[in-house]
This record gives C-alpha cells, sequence and structure tokens, in this order.
C-alpha cells in the first residue's frame, strides 16, 4: 500500500466519527453527513497523487470534508430553487445550523466547526482553511463577540 | 474545549450531538489491487448472460493521442443531436444486474425505456420492470427536486411524492461523466468497438463499449460494491450473496427528440387524478415500494 493511502486510512479509522459529526454541522442531516464523508474519502484515494506532501495528510483529508460538506448544501439548495413538475411545494431544505450560528460568517462559523467537532488546534485549522493562525485566532474571537451580541441582544429582547 | 463560550458549545451540541461511532465503509473505499479479477469478472457476467466478450484476447490500449480523439468522438455521440429543438434523451436499453462471483445470480433482467428532458426541467419519464410486476410501469418525475409520480393505470391515477429519494442509477450520465473526464482513461480496439474503460472511481469501475465507426453507445459494465441492489437481489433467495454487482446496460435505442411532452409524465396522462403517494393503495404500493422508494 502506498505511503499516502495508509494514511488516509489511519486517518479514516481513527477520525471517522468527527469527520461525520463536522459534516453534519455543516449540512444539517447526519444522514448525508455519512455519505458526505464517505464520497469525501473516495474522491481522496482516488485524486491522492493531487496531494503534495506540503503538509499534513489530516489537514488534506479535513479540507476535503469540509469542501465536500459545503458542495453537498449548496447542491441541496440549488435542487430546492429549481423544483419543476410538482403537484404542491416540497418542503424547504431544513437549516443546516441553528440561527445563532448560521448568522456567523462561513469562515467564523467553519473555524467553530473545526475547533470544537473535529478537535483541531489552531496551527491545524489554519492548514485546512489555508489561512494563518492569526486569522484563525481572529475569527474565533470575532466569532465569540459575534455570539455574546446575539445572547445578550436576545436575553434584553 | 477550554476555549469556547459554553453558552456556544451548547448551541453546538444541539445542531450537531455526539452520536454513536458510524459503521466504518473503508472496505468499499479502498482501491483494488487486482485489476485481473475486475476484468474476470466482467466476462463472467458478459458469457453469463450471452454477450460476446470482443476483449477477451485482451487487446492494447490505444495511445494517448488516439485514445483522447475516441474519448471526444465517443462524448460527442453522446451530446444532443438536434440543437436546442432536440433535447429530450430517448434511451431504450435492457438491463442486468448481476453478481459477478455467480453467474446465476441475475438479480434482475429486464427491458427499460427512459425520456429525459436535458433541457433545463430535467423532467423525466420511465417504462420500466420490476421483478414481480408482469407488465411494465411508469414513473416520472423531476430530476432536480426528486419529485417522483407513478402512474396507475387501472385508476387513472398519479400519485406522486416530492421528498427526494436519491439518485437513480443513470448509465447514460455516468457514461457522460466519465468520458468528460477525459484524462485517466483507457481505450482499446475490440473489433468493431472501442472499449473505454475508467477505474478512476474505485468503488465503480465502468467499461463503456462504442461502435468503431458511429461511436455510439453500445453497451456499458459497471461494477457497484455494496448492498445497494440488495432488494431486487432478495427476490432470489437461492442465489448466493454478493458484495458486488455489475450491472450491464445493452443500448437498444438512444437519440434525441424534441417533444418535450415526452418527458413529461402528466403530460402523458392529462386526464389523470392526481393524489399524494400517501394514498396509494396498499395492493398497488406495495408491488413496486422497494425499489422506488414511493
Amino acid at each position: 500500500m502506498d505511503p499516502v493511502l495508509r494514511e488516509i486510512e489511519r486517518s479514516y479509522s481513527r477520525n471517522l466519527t468527527r469527520f461525520v459529526r463536522l459534516a453534519h454541522a455543516i449540512v444539517g442531516s447526519r444522514e448525508s453527513a455519512e455519505e458526505v464523508v464517505h464520497d469525501a474519502f473516495a474522491g481522496a484515494i482516488r485524486d491522492r497523487a493531487d496531494f503534495r506532501g506540503s503538509g499534513p495528510v489530516d489537514a488534506w483529508l479535513w479540507r476535503i470534508v469540509v469542501n465536500a460538506a459545503r458542495r453537498s448544501l449548496r447542491d441541496r439548495a440549488r435542487d430546492y430553487e429549481l423544483e419543476v413538475d410538482a403537484v404542491e411545494a416540497p418542503p424547504a431544505p431544513e437549516l443546516a445550523v441553528s440561527p445563532l450560528v448560521a448568522s456567523l460568517p462561513e469562515r467564523q462559523r467553519l473555524v467553530v466547526f473545526l475547533r470544537y467537532y473535529a478537535d483541531l488546534d489552531y496551527r491545524a485549522i489554519a492548514d485546512v482553511l489555508g489561512v494563518t493562525v492569526g486569522t484563525v485566532s481572529a475569527s474565533l474571537a470575532a466569532a465569540h463577540a459575534h455570539l455574546r451580541t446575539a445572547l445578550e441582544a436576545t436575553a434584553h429582547g | 474545549m477550554v476555549d469556547l463560550d459554553p453558552r456556544l458549545v451548547r448551541e453546538l451540541e444541539r445542531i450537531a450531538p455526539a452520536e454513536p461511532a458510524p459503521e466504518p465503509r473503508w472496505r468499499e473505499l479502498r482501491p483494488r489491487h487486482n485489476r485481473v479479477r475486475v476484468a474476470a469478472v466482467a466476462i463472467v457476467v458478459a458469457a453469463a448472460i450471452g454477450l460476446a466478450v470482443p476483449w477477451q484476447r485482451g487487446p492494447a490500449s490505444l495511445s494517448a493521442a488516439e485514445a483522447a480523439r475516441v474519448v471526444q468522438r465517443a462524448a460527442a455521440a453522446l451530446a444532443p443531436t438536434g440543437g436546442a429543438s432536440g433535447g429530450v434523451l430517448h434511451v431504450r436499453m435492457h438491463v442486468t444486474v448481476a453478481s459477478p462471483y455467480h453467474p446465476k445470480a441475475v438479480a434482475w433482467s429486464g427491458d427499460e425505456e427512459r425520456w429525459t428532458d436535458e433541457r433545463g426541467a430535467r423532467t423525466f419519464r420511465f417504462r420500466t420492470t420490476f421483478p414481480n410486476l408482469t407488465a411494465p410501469i411508469e414513473l416520472g418525475g423531476s430530476r432536480r427536486s426528486g419529485a417522483i409520480s407513478v402512474y396507475d393505470p387501472s385508476t387513472a391515477t398519479l400519485y406522486s411524492r416530492h421528498r427526494p429519494i436519491g439518485p437513480f442509477a443513470d448509465p447514460v450520465e455516468q457514461a457522460k461523466r466519465e468520458l468528460r473526464g477525459g484524462t485517466g482513461l483507457t481505450v482499446r480496439r475490440a473489433g468493431d468497438t472501442y472499449r473505454i474503460e475508467d477505474d478512476r472511481d474505485i468503488r465503480s469501475p465502468t467499461v463503456l463499449v462504442v461502435d468503431a465507426k458511429t461511436f455510439r453507445p453500445i453497451r456499458q459494465i459497471s461494477t457497484i460494491a455494496g448492498a445497494a441492489p440488495f432488494a431486487l437481489y432478495s427476490q432470489k433467495p437461492r442465489a448466493p450473496l454478493s458484495e458486488e454487482w455489475q450491472t450491464v446496460t445493452e443500448y437498444r435505442v438512444y437519440e434525441y427528440l424534441s417533444d418535450g411532452d415526452l418527458a413529461s409524465i402528466r403530460a402523458q396522462h392529462p386526464r389523470a387524478k392526481i393524489a399524494a403517494a400517501r394514498a396509494m393503495p396498499r395492493s398497488f404500493r406495495e408491488r413496486f415500494q422497494p425499489w422506488t422508494g414511493l
């Protein structure tokens, strides 16, 4: 087995629960999340020659799963918009995340998700999102500030 | 998680609660190293259903330039031929789903006819058979939304459901996707045909056989891992179980038509009553439910 494939398998066995939980948070459904992760790994194995070895395989895999989940969410939203030939309107896709977290800008939301569900440190989150550690730190601080304000407004509203 | 506000953590727990670990599916993912086995099982299935096997002698693959030309021509042969006015793809095919390991384990073999409007609406209509049906059944709906209806001729009723039921296996879409990808395909000349082999997706290696003169599709062999057609297979409990399945699609008609109504089940049955799928009589539902999810 080639070394990248071995790393992919190792990461799959070690982190499957966390991959699925992160995807669940992004797409809003546990069942879809399992499919997203499965498809993401099929793609990673198929395209493993694209892995340049410039960072850890884990970060590359987290990035693939995040992108696959975001793509899945976009596809579902598009399918809903283009619904045709229906006798009655279909139910709207479920909101992927609760309104409070949904109100965060996407990068902040992903940083929070990667910190909590993936349990990644700032360096690893930076690798996954292709940003600096400082940006990760600033994004988390901004997310907290945003949520504090929102929660206080709710409490006083 | 010391650096996250506890209120945020509570919110995150609601969004994606911790649940038991999912069933690992690495076995479906891992690459197959034994490609000879894949080729061999393709031959077994083809032989089992009485097909010619033109590549048994193992023809050499074409050069990259020749292969690219064949792929390009094959892709063009799958594309609409009538421009904007010919956007309804009409395909008549014979489909066989079988275990590659057990030649007698044919889960399903039957004819299917599909009309798909590729001009944006993505409406579709199928006339197909299932193992426990003596007559074809007609399904239709929208590929975009997943909305699906089934026509009951005995009561002239269209039963509809709008919750997406997942994608249908669509050999044509699969072939187009593979040819669009272009690189990484192996092309071999085999008699009067070209074999375009795609094993880039380890879960579903596919062979598309096209006519060497017209480049039109003749046959497609795809392999899937897992128990997707298990509902079909369970109709023959005496056959051995299989973890892999092959679908052989023989194309009998492949053409583009201009009449969009052909792809609309509602247009084909303008006087049909419309009812929700949940109102479907049990006797009618039980005939096809395992395969449609309706």
